[in-house]
């Protein structure tokens, strides 16, 4: 049981990590939380859908199709709504109301073009499950555990090597200082964002199998995306990723070795501890912007 | 001679304040132009309206570069121009390595190796960079930081560059060390305009110098000079 847990956490935690890889992201360019996180998850799920189930792509391809589209919505979110915001050089409370908004209305127009019944993805593969060493995995789990790690490997490379990364990191850290460098700060920011909502559009898909994809699922998903954020230490790519993947193992192995009505509380009294102990995350990441 | 950069009668306001009130100086090719003054006369606003880095609803009139109006574009068009800006306080980036840093320095030379190569040559000036090449920048020391900064203005290869307060809060004997990395640098044939309060390093190091008051210039002249005037001797050098 134990392995088959742990496969299941790592499928939740991916996809926690995805989504908080997005809070983090935007919180380090712009210095706010994006609460429209998972409902832009869930946006992804629904494009997913459609270019799987609707319009019959291979799953790579919709998943492809959908990080595109999205990476394309993340632009145009920035350029919008959160620049003519952030020009203003409002506090970051009317910055933030504004991506509350825009759950909202990315919700409403869900449930006018896909309706309001859960959907559920046709599954990804044809073969169910395999049978490994005496432990038989489902075969889509594995499948989406793969994607997860290759979108945050390709993304780890994209920050650590390209010159454009490099510039993004640099542009999050001080923005005076990389415009002095040459670096367009405005561009920087709109990528972040479209990265961030590429990610969350990803998980949306990933989500397909494991809860179905309905409007009300955002509301959940981003309040766990942003604990992992937290838990892990906000702001910090990795952090993300850990903090998704605890979080998620939590949960999972509460389920488990408890019941499922206690998941929430073992995994959220452990929040609370971590906040006790590390405050500033399982990888003490400062909490201001430097 | 045409002036590299000029100031036209130019005048800076953040809102109601007046900070900038009708500065005029040119800095010609080659040469290194101080400008001093006490706290608050308006010295790192100059450089950061030249540098783009101020908002520009508070520019009035002209600043020239190269022929050209440049007053009003955004700091990465104007460093894109082959103006570079080393910060007060340094500003490298914390959480990249020096390496990185570097590298940023050069993020608009489209040809890495180029940057590579200037990076090569940042480390031959700055051995103890070279050492220290994957560590973060937030752990160096103050000057070991200001060395970083200096190298990194120095990567995109700019026709004049900035220095704003260079000795700030370093010990006297890195201060020693980051001018002589300036007039090095001078002797290269870079343009400076450096600003710096510690005003009889600065007037040993440039050609000729402006003294900021108020936001107003109120005296200039050759260093030489400047040094023997009573009244600048008066205001700036004395206890230095």
């Amino acid at each position: 049981m134990v392995i088959q847990l742990l496969v299941a956490a790592l499928l939740t935690g991916s996809i926690y990590g995805l989504i908080a890889l997005g809070y983090s992201l935007i919180y380090r360019a712009s210095g706010i939380m994006n609460l429209a996180q998972g409902d832009l998850m869930c946006l992804g799920g629904f494009m997913g859908y459609t270019f799987y189930n609707i319009l019959g792509l291979p799953i790579f391809g919709a998943m492809l199709c959908t990080m595109v589209s999205m990476f394309l919505i993340g632009c145009v979110l920035e350029r919008i709504v959160v620049r003519p915001i952030f020009n203003r050089n409002v506090s970051s409370s009317a910055l933030i109301l504004a991506t509350v908004a825009v759950s909202y209305i990315v919700q409403s127009l869900e449930l006018v073009i896909w309706g309001g019944a859960p959907l559920n993805m046709k599954s990804f593969l044809k073969v169910q499950t395999i049978t490994f060493l005496g432990v038989s995995y489902q075969t889509e789990s594995l499948l989406c555990i793969g994607v997860a790690l290759l979108c945050m490997l390709t993304l780890h490379i994209f920050m650590k090597k390209s010159s454009f990364g490099i510039a993004m990191r640099a542009a999050a850290m001080d923005p005076i200082a990389a415009r002095s460098c040459g670096i367009n700060v405005d561009q920087t920011n709109r990528i972040t964002w479209a990265i961030s909502t590429s990610v969350a559009g990803l998980a949306g898909i990933l989500v397909g199998p494991l809860y179905g994809i309905t409007t009300t699922l955002g509301t959940a998903m981003s309040t766990k995306g942003f604990a992992s954020a937290v838990v892990g230490g906000y702001g910090d790519m990795y952090g993300a990723l850990l903090g998704g993947g605890v979080l998620a193992a939590l949960e999972t192995f509460a389920a488990g070795y408890l019941s499922s009505s206690l998941k929430q509380l073992v995994a959220y009294v452990a929040v609370l501890i971590v906040l006790f102990i590390k405050p500033r995350g399982l990888l003490n990441v400062e909490a201001v912007k430097d | 001679m045409a002036a590299l950069l000029e100031l036209k009668d130019f005048h800076y306001s953040y809102g109601a304040i007046h900070v900038l009130k009708g500065i005029s100086l040119y800095v010609n090719k080659g040469e290194t132009v101080a400008l001093i003054g006490s706290n608050g006369a308006g010295k790192t606003t100059t450089l950061r309206a030249i540098s783009g880095l101020i908002p520009s609803q508070g520019m009035k009139n002209h600043i020239i570069y190269d022929g050209k109006p440049i007053q009003g574009k955004s700091g990465d068009k104007i460093t894109a121009m082959g103006i570079s800006h080393v910060f007060e306080g340094r500003h490298v980036f914390p959480k990249l390595t020096i390496e990185e840093n570097l590298f940023t320095g050069g993020y608009l030379i489209k040809n890495k190796k180029e940057v590579h190569e200037t990076i090569a040559k940042v480390y031959e000036r700055f051995p103890r960079l070279k050492e220290r090449r994957t560590q973060l920048a937030g752990t160096l020391s103050g000057g070991e930081q200001q060395m970083l900064a200096i190298g990194r203005a120095l990567i995109c290869k700019p026709r004049i560059i900035l220095f704003d307060e260079p000795s700030l809060g370093l010990a006297p004997l890195i201060v020693k060390e980051v001018f002589k990395a300036i007039k090095e640098i001078k002797a290269e044939g870079t343009t400076i305009l450096l600003v710096e309060q510690n005003s009889k390093l600065a007037l040993k190091t440039a050609d000729r110098a402006y003294v900021l008051k108020n936001g107003e210039i109120a005296l200039s002249g050759n260093c030489n000079d400047l040094l023997e005037n009573e009244e600048v001797q008066k205001a700036y050098l004395s206890g230095k």
